[in-house]
């Protein structure tokens, strides 16, 4: 590592890490309540609405996120969408996001006991209510884990802006390290910062897990 | 434990009307048609898949029957009510489970006032009085802030019957409430039942315990392959069963118990 | 707009050679990754603490950086140490050292799945070590492994796509070429992602093959 390098390209890294984070932060906000909705949407199974979901999510997560990339970013002129490669990232990122994470959510849901369904049903409560106050609650601390370990490849798979030329933390060091042959120091150093992103996520996880067994009285691995 | 009275009225709580449920080529139900009084208390006998679950939930309509028909204080229930009017309906008919399905994430009052406030429309303070009401009667006005997780399993049932209760329903079907708990915990869920039978409740008990279907029960119906194979007043049907299936089906139970 | 694909015969030679490399970028991974994966995971079981501790700490790293800016690492570096490589080996250097990592996860999931009496019983007939874990041992963690390992192959070919930001001409990289020259990214897209389906659909094929036979030895293995 070479720290006078480092201070002098700071700028461009710093920029870079900037426009990760946000990247990371807006599919992960973009992909969440779509998620959410494609998983309740399966989850109710209307007929052909249910049909066209498992195409749609099952040909995103089929697949490689650069092709996906790709259409949204080269294919969208052509469809008379044109977007920035940074709009195009997002979209194209938060499309692959919200496909795999509905089936973490999905998975999820499913995993509730189905006597809750049944007990709260004969109760005579509403659907809508069903969901809301018995299953959601049940369902978020099954759902964190997965949902966490999806938000870091999300973080991951932000890098992959850069090949829709979005200048984040990935591409400012590769671009660094090709103009100075020092990639030692670079691609070291947005590595670190990446296992910073990571790390404070999985803190992140480590707390809510805690606080959700502690909330909800949950004994470890079940209820 | 000797017999508990109780007062038994003509009129006609629950009827069920030829109900028939398959389950795709399996048939659950066959042509079943029973009805219960006001105040009485039927035992419901049979081997495992014989049919006795599933009618209870097509009873309250949680698994709506294939065809047939469910009267219940001479209203009928159905699909045709409408999705909200049937779930006002369903709540009129208390339900206990042989896995209690407390809601884990509720504390016991929780799960008391829950359905309550959403589905009859009480203030929280109301419902609140009602479910301490019903804690003290099953013998758990100490544990109102617990969670469910916290509790033995007989606890929790106990939670389930007054959680059902708290609707003030006409009607409470119990499927096999005791089978799920260790021996020494099934008494004290026996006993709330023992009391709510004599306070007047309707009851369908789905049960293998004998000596309770002997000292509460008015009548027993005994369930084979989806049908009732026999029915009658509970001293007559224990003492003399006429069904083949039914002799074997009680001796066998009688002999364990 | 109208979708035109008569443009896709004349390019179509120039696609199959980006898949030809897709795939063979496929399985020199998952030939190189999977061996030192397995000694991986059995490092991970050794006795001393700072080879355990030095091994979760790669491996942490290695599944932590975003998989692209390991390529990039590659790519500048191995140069530099001397390794001057051709884009497709670098490549494949770079995938085959992270997906070693995720495979010695599957792999050390699978040994942890063998009850430690079956160790004592081996030890207590009087079998050596070596022997013990390769007749006794690895056998029995191949149903639990098996699984994860092959939806980690799996990721191995949508990964392949990471290889275009680093010259490597596998069917993104030329699908990307082809429609620069053609105007059409479209068309040239569907055609590119029908390839990869296919690719996909192979590996999905062997995957339930796979799983099947899983399923088979742990219920005979378990009784």
């Amino acid at each position: 590592m070479n720290p006078a390098r480092l201070i002098e390209y700071w700028p461009q890294l710093w920029e870079g890490l900037l426009v990760t984070l946000q990247i990371s932060a807006a599919t992960l906000i973009l992909a969440t309540p779509v998620a959410l909705l494609i998983a309740i949407l399966r989850e109710a199974r209307v007929p052909v609405v249910n049909a066209l979901l498992i195409v749609a999510v099952n040909a995103v997560r089929l697949l490689p996120a650069v092709i996906v990339l790709f259409f949204v970013f080269y294919g969208g002129p052509q469809l008379g969408l044109s977007l920035s490669p940074m709009a195009a990232a997002i979209i194209g990122l938060s499309v692959m996001g919200a496909a795999y994470m509905s089936e973490d959510i999905r998975a999820g849901l499913s995993a509730v006991d189905r006597g809750q369904y049944q007990a709260a049903r004969a109760l005579g409560l509403s659907p809508a209510r069903i969901f809301c106050r018995i299953i959601i609650p049940q369902a978020i601390p099954l759902i964190v884990p997965p949902y966490m370990t999806r938000a870091i490849i999300m973080v991951k798979g932000s890098s992959l802006a850069s090949m829709v030329a979005v200048g984040e933390l990935t591409a400012a060091a590769s671009r660094a390290s090709s103009i100075t042959y020092d990639p030692f120091t670079f691609i070291l150093f947005a590595g670190a910062l990446y296992l910073i992103i990571s790390g404070a996520l999985v803190l992140f996880q480590a707390w809510a897990e805690r606080h959700l067994r502690r909330r909800y009285r949950l004994t470890p691995g079940g209820r | 434990m000797t017999h508990v009275p109780h007062h038994v009225e003509e009129r006609l709580m629950v009827q069920a009307i030829n109900l028939k449920k398959t389950y795709g080529t399996y048939v659950a139900l066959e042509d079943v048609s029973l009805s219960v009084r006001k105040g009485e208390v039927l035992a419901i006998v049979g081997g495992s898949g014989s049919g006795k679950s599933t009618l209870l939930r097509c009873l309250n309509f949680l698994d709506p029957p294939d065809s047939g028909e469910v009267i219940v204080d001479g209203r009928q229930m159905g699909a045709a009510l409408g999705e909200r009017a049937l779930r006002r309906r369903r709540a009129d008919i208390g339900m206990v489970f042989q896995q209690f399905n407390l809601f884990p994430h509720f504390t016991v009052l929780q799960n008391l006032i829950e359905a309550p406030m959403a589905v009859r429309g009480l203030s929280r303070k109301e419902a609140t009085a009602r479910a301490r009401d019903l804690l003290a009667q099953v013998g758990l006005a100490d544990k109102e802030a617990r969670f469910p997780s916290e509790l033995s399993g007989g606890q929790q049932q106990r939670v389930a019957i007054a959680r059902a209760l708290a609707m003030e329903p006409q009607v409470m079907l119990f499927d096999e409430p005791t089978s799920a708990l260790d021996p020494e915990l099934v008494e004290e869920v026996l006993n709330v039942m023992r009391n709510l039978a004599a306070q007047g409740m309707t009851m369908l008990v789905v049960t293998h315990e004998m000596q309770f279907a002997r000292d509460v029960a008015d009548r027993i119906v005994v369930f084979d392959q989806g049908r009732i194979v026999e029915q009658g007043p509970t001293a007559e049907v224990l003492r003399n069963p006429q069904h083949p299936r039914s002799q074997a089906f009680l001796k066998r139970l009688l002999r364990t118990s | 707009m109208e979708l035109d694909f008569s443009g896709v015969p004349t390019v179509w030679p120039a696609l199959l050679r980006g898949a030809l490399v897709t795939l063979q970028l496929t399985v020199a991974v998952l030939l190189i990754a999977t061996p030192i994966g397995c000694v991986l995971a059995l490092l991970r079981n050794a006795r001393s603490a700072p080879v355990r501790g030095i091994l979760m700490t790669l491996s942490w790293i290695f599944r932590g950086i975003p998989p692209l800016l390991i390529l990039f690492f590659a790519f500048f570096a191995l140069p530099l140490i001397g390794l001057k490589l051709n884009p497709l080996p670098s490549a494949i250097v770079a995938m085959s050292s992270y997906m070693a990592f995720y495979f010695a996860e599957a792999f050390t999931a699978g040994l942890n799945s063998v009850p430690a009496g079956q160790w004592q019983a081996a030890r207590a007939l009087g079998l050596s070590p070596t022997r013990t874990l390769i007749r006794v041992i690895l056998p029995q963690t191949i149903p639990a492994a098996l699984p994860p390992y092959i939806s980690h192959a799996t990721e191995i070919l949508k990964g392949t796509a990471l290889a275009a930001a680093v010259a490597v001409p596998e069917l993104a990289s030329a699908a990307k070429r082809v429609f620069v020259v053609t105007y059409r990214p479209l068309e040239i897209l569907i055609v590119a992602a029908a390839i990869y389906a296919v690719l996909d659909a192979i590996l999905l094929i062997l995957q339930m093959a796979g799983e099947r036979w899983a399923a088979r030895r742990r219920r005979g293995g378990r009784t």
